[in-house]
């Protein structure tokens, strides 16, 4: 015979559980508070409009942090133009226009995979593919086969070697995954019954995809673009491997130059022996934090204002 | 394929004449000659057949949804598909303008030819078709657009207006579908501030614009208030007079109200089809009249 | 139309024929009433009409109302309307016999009750009538109807008949007038008893097929 579960005992049950989802998420909480707090208090006093400004020095107090800021600016820029276009493209092609088959089921496999491989793998390809091109112009950075002047923005030196541009290529690699299964998640968030209508009124699926599927799911792939960009942003591995962590003093002046990025800088301060060093590090952190925060901040207002409803 | 015109044994009736003295009531502003005598005789009117379907039959896959269905669609009349669910009156609608092309696993085989054009053919040009043919779908969908934009995207698929030609494109379309006058102050806020009667009156002047011949409707006021479905059907009502109309409906007295010619159908075959009024008066075949009376599906 | 509503419109059908065997019970008392001048069966005859009125009456509620309730369609709508016209007509065929029961009281109160063989056999030809279209009711036989409607010639012959006696009689003895125009009048009654017949086997036409055949149509 079934017996009575008591209320009471359930109600215990109930309450114990929630203490422990509480004290996970107060572990986890306080964790993160003790890590902000420390970094906070150590590089707090460091920032100042001198510190942001500033160029590179070896002594830790004149040291300036926007060789390595401009840095990521140009690399990230580069890795955007080059995997937003190429990311949403592809994204589109796969989820409006591909007949499902067996190739088509193979590749999404691997964009899922890819997007959880170590951005490191990446670094070492992109040092294969862009940096030192397969060793196809030859291993002598000297010898390299130019186009163009120096001077101008652009001037080309085949193969890339260490530059914004094959760091942004690399950083592209890390990327694109993540924009493709974004804005194919968009895409198939829009409901059927829109492209439905569409195509009830005679339109082609090209018609359709731009004047319906595409602008619907801006908000979404806006949105995944941004977290992908700041994903980016804070990238190391990949871009240490390629050469950036090279004591650069300048910023970039063309696709060719060499580039100090801001991780890489507070990777390479953090490192050294003395106290100073640590302290700036720390306050580098803070601008990394903050630019991250920005982005995020960005893409959760995009979402909220422009992803009205679609029904 | 050829086209099978096999002598019709008229699965369809010509709408036989009631003399509006006697009976009262409209008969959709067709001018048919009167013919006094008896009632319920055929009309002596000339009525074209919009879409012809002899033998056909479709499958999704392995699974056979509609089988060897014969059917005459008359022109410029009201044509409701009734049956319980999954006999098959949605998926037959949604080949006459092709859209079970967007499902991979569909085929057809046999007749389905409107005005003598076979619709199967695999060099029919699909959207020039969805032009001449419009449809409304069940639930209401219109796009995260302005009003303005909503009516104005079909058109703008096919042709280029000037911006003077679009206006009164849109507004013409939004008066056939008895909705200008609640909406011409608002015409660029966005659809989806409409409610759910006023956006599938929205989606008929959206099919409108495109100036098609032949509107087929999915079960358009299933999710709708009594009040909105009354509009809509009045909106049928005057519809017909220009335009092809083929109606799917669970709702039976919604069929009876507003159809000229009924076609019921059953587990994928079209079991009886025939004028409204015989249908509903004195069905010739009993699961038809089993269905109309409520004692199954 | 609901299952409970279903089930009200085959008990609508079985009182309907209820109804119809008791105006059959009365016709053929007036067949007795007539051949035997049985005035106390004839003073039976016109009180139970109350009772038939009242079946009627609730007759034709209960179609309005499964009418206003249910939505009917097709065999439904047929019988419910077929229930309220027969019904009616029914009614009408018992106020016939009341009508012709107070004449032959009259009659045979005023001493002067003759009649000929014709009205006997009208009258008979009328019961046989409506036995007839109760069976064809009963059964949805539609040959039967159209016979019947046949059978109203018969009588309408008979009815000529009895007219001619009428003259006869009113030459014969010009005071016994009076007495031979109530006679008439019994005929006229018993004519229309059998078109009020004809009509419902018109209406079993209707119900089975739905098809109106008024006025002679096939």
């Amino acid at each position: 015979m079934a017996t009575v579960r008591s209320t009471a005992s359930r109600v215990l049950a109930n309450r114990a559980f929630l203490l422990a989802c509480l004290l996970a998420t107060s572990i986890a909480m306080a964790v993160l508070a003790v890590l902000l707090v420390s970094i906070i208090w150590q590089g707090w006093d460091g920032l100042s409009w001198k510190f942001i400004s500033g160029l590179a020095s070896r002594k830790a107090k004149d040291a300036g942090i926007m060789v390595p800021l401009l840095g990521s600016i140009w690399v990230c820029a580069i890795c955007a133009l080059i995997a937003l276009p190429l990311g949403v493209g592809t994204a589109i092609y796969l989820e409006e226009f591909a007949k499902r088959s067996r190739f088509t089921r193979i590749v999404q496999t691997n964009i899922l995979n890819l997007a959880g491989v170590p951005s490191i793998v990446y670094g070492i390809l992109g040092l294969t593919a862009f940096a030192r091109m397969f060793g196809a112009f030859g291993t002598n950075m000297d010898d390299a086969t130019t186009f163009g002047n120096e001077e101008s923005l652009f001037f080309l030196r085949f193969p890339f070697g260490s530059s914004v541009i094959a760091g942004g290529l690399t950083l592209m690699l890390v990327v694109l995954p993540v924009v493709i299964i974004a804005t194919q998640e968009s895409l198939r968030a829009i409901p059927r019954g829109l492209r439905d209508g569409s195509y009830a009124l005679g339109a082609t699926r090209w018609q359709t995809v731009w004047g319906i599927t595409l602008p619907a799911a801006i908000p979404g792939i806006m949105t995944g673009a941004i977290l992908a960009m700041s994903r980016a942003i804070g990238e190391s591995a990949p871009l240490l491997v390629l050469g950036g962590a090279l004591l650069v003093y300048n910023a970039p002046e063309n696709l060719m130059s060499d580039f100090a990025v801001l991780p890489l800088q507070i990777y390479n301060w953090a490192g050294r022996p003395q106290e100073e060093f640590h302290r700036i590090a720390a306050s580098a952190i803070i601008i990394q934090l903050g630019v991250l925060l920005l982005f995020n901040g960005v893409a959760v207002f995009i979402r909220q204002k422009l992803q009205k409803p679609l029904q | 394929m050829s086209t099978v015109q096999t002598s019709n044994d008229m699965s369809i009736e010509p709408k036989p004449i009631i003399p509006t003295a006697a009976a009262g009531h409209a008969t959709h502003g067709h001018h048919v000659t009167q013919q006094v005598g008896q009632p319920g005789a055929p009309a002596a009117v000339s009525t074209e057949t919009a879409i012809t379907v002899r033998g056909f039959s479709s499958w999704y896959g392995s699974f056979q949804a509609l089988k060897s269905l014969d059917l005459d669609i008359p022109t410029r009349q009201v044509t409701a598909f009734i049956g319980p669910s999954g006999c098959g009156k949605s998926t037959f609608l949604r080949w006459i303008n092709r859209m079970n092309d967007t499902i991979p696993s569909a085929r057809a085989e046999g007749t389905l030819d409107l005005h003598g054009e076979d619709l199967l053919s695999r060099s029919l040009d699909v959207v020039d078709l969805r032009r001449r043919v419009g449809m409304v779908f069940q639930k209401p969908n219109p796009f995260p657009k302005s009003i303005y934009d909503n009516v104005a995207f079909g058109p703008r698929l096919h042709k280029h207006y000037t911006r003077a030609e679009l206006d009164q494109l849109v507004e013409q379309s939004l008066r056939s579908a008895s909705i200008w006058n609640e909406v011409k102050d608002r015409l660029h806020a966005s659809a989806l501030g409409l409610s759910g009667g006023q956006q599938q009156r929205l989606c008929i002047a959206r099919a409108i614009a495109v100036g098609p011949e032949m509107l087929l409707m999915d079960e358009p006021c299933s999710a709708l208030d009594p009040k909105s479905t009354l509009a809509i059907e009045e909106l049928i009502e005057t519809l017909a007079d220009r335009y092809t109309i083929v109606i799917v409906t669970h709702n039976m007295q919604q069929a009876a109200r507003v159809s000229d010619q009924t076609a019921f159908f059953f587990e994928g075959r079209l079991i009886e089809a025939g004028t409204t009024e015989s249908i509903w008066n004195k069905p010739k075949n009993k699961q038809t009249e089993d269905y109309i009376t409520g004692r199954f599906g | 139309m609901p299952v409970h509503l279903q089930s009200r419109i085959i008990d609508l059908r079985r009182n309907l024929l209820a109804l119809g065997a008791l105006v059959e019970q009365r016709v053929a008392n007036v067949i007795d009433v007539i051949r035997d001048a049985d005035v106390d069966l004839a003073r039976k005859v016109r009180s139970g009409d109350a009772e038939i009125d009242q079946m009627q009456l609730d007759l034709e509620n209960e179609c309005m109302r499964l009418l206003a309730l249910g939505s009917p369609v097709a065999s439904d709508l047929r019988m419910i309307l077929t229930a309220m016209r027969v019904s009616n007509e029914l009614e009408r065929i018992a106020d016939m016999c009341k009508g012709i029961s107070k004449r032959v009281i009259r009659l045979v109160e005023g001493g002067n009750y003759r009649y000929p063989a014709a009205l006997v056999q009208m009258a008979e030809g009328a019961l046989a009538m409506l036995r007839d279209v109760l069976v064809a009711f009963s059964n949805e036989d539609i040959k039967l109807c159209l016979e019947i409607r046949k059978a109203d010639t018969y009588v309408d012959n008979l009815n000529r008949e009895v007219v001619a006696w009428s003259r006869e009689w009113i030459e014969q003895d010009v005071e016994k007038s009076g007495a031979a125009i109530e006679l008439l009048a019994i005929a006229q009654r018993i004519e229309r008893l059998a078109d009020i017949v004809t009509a419902i086997a018109e209406d079993t036409v209707f119900l089975v097929e739905g098809r109106l055949v008024r006025h002679g149509a096939e």
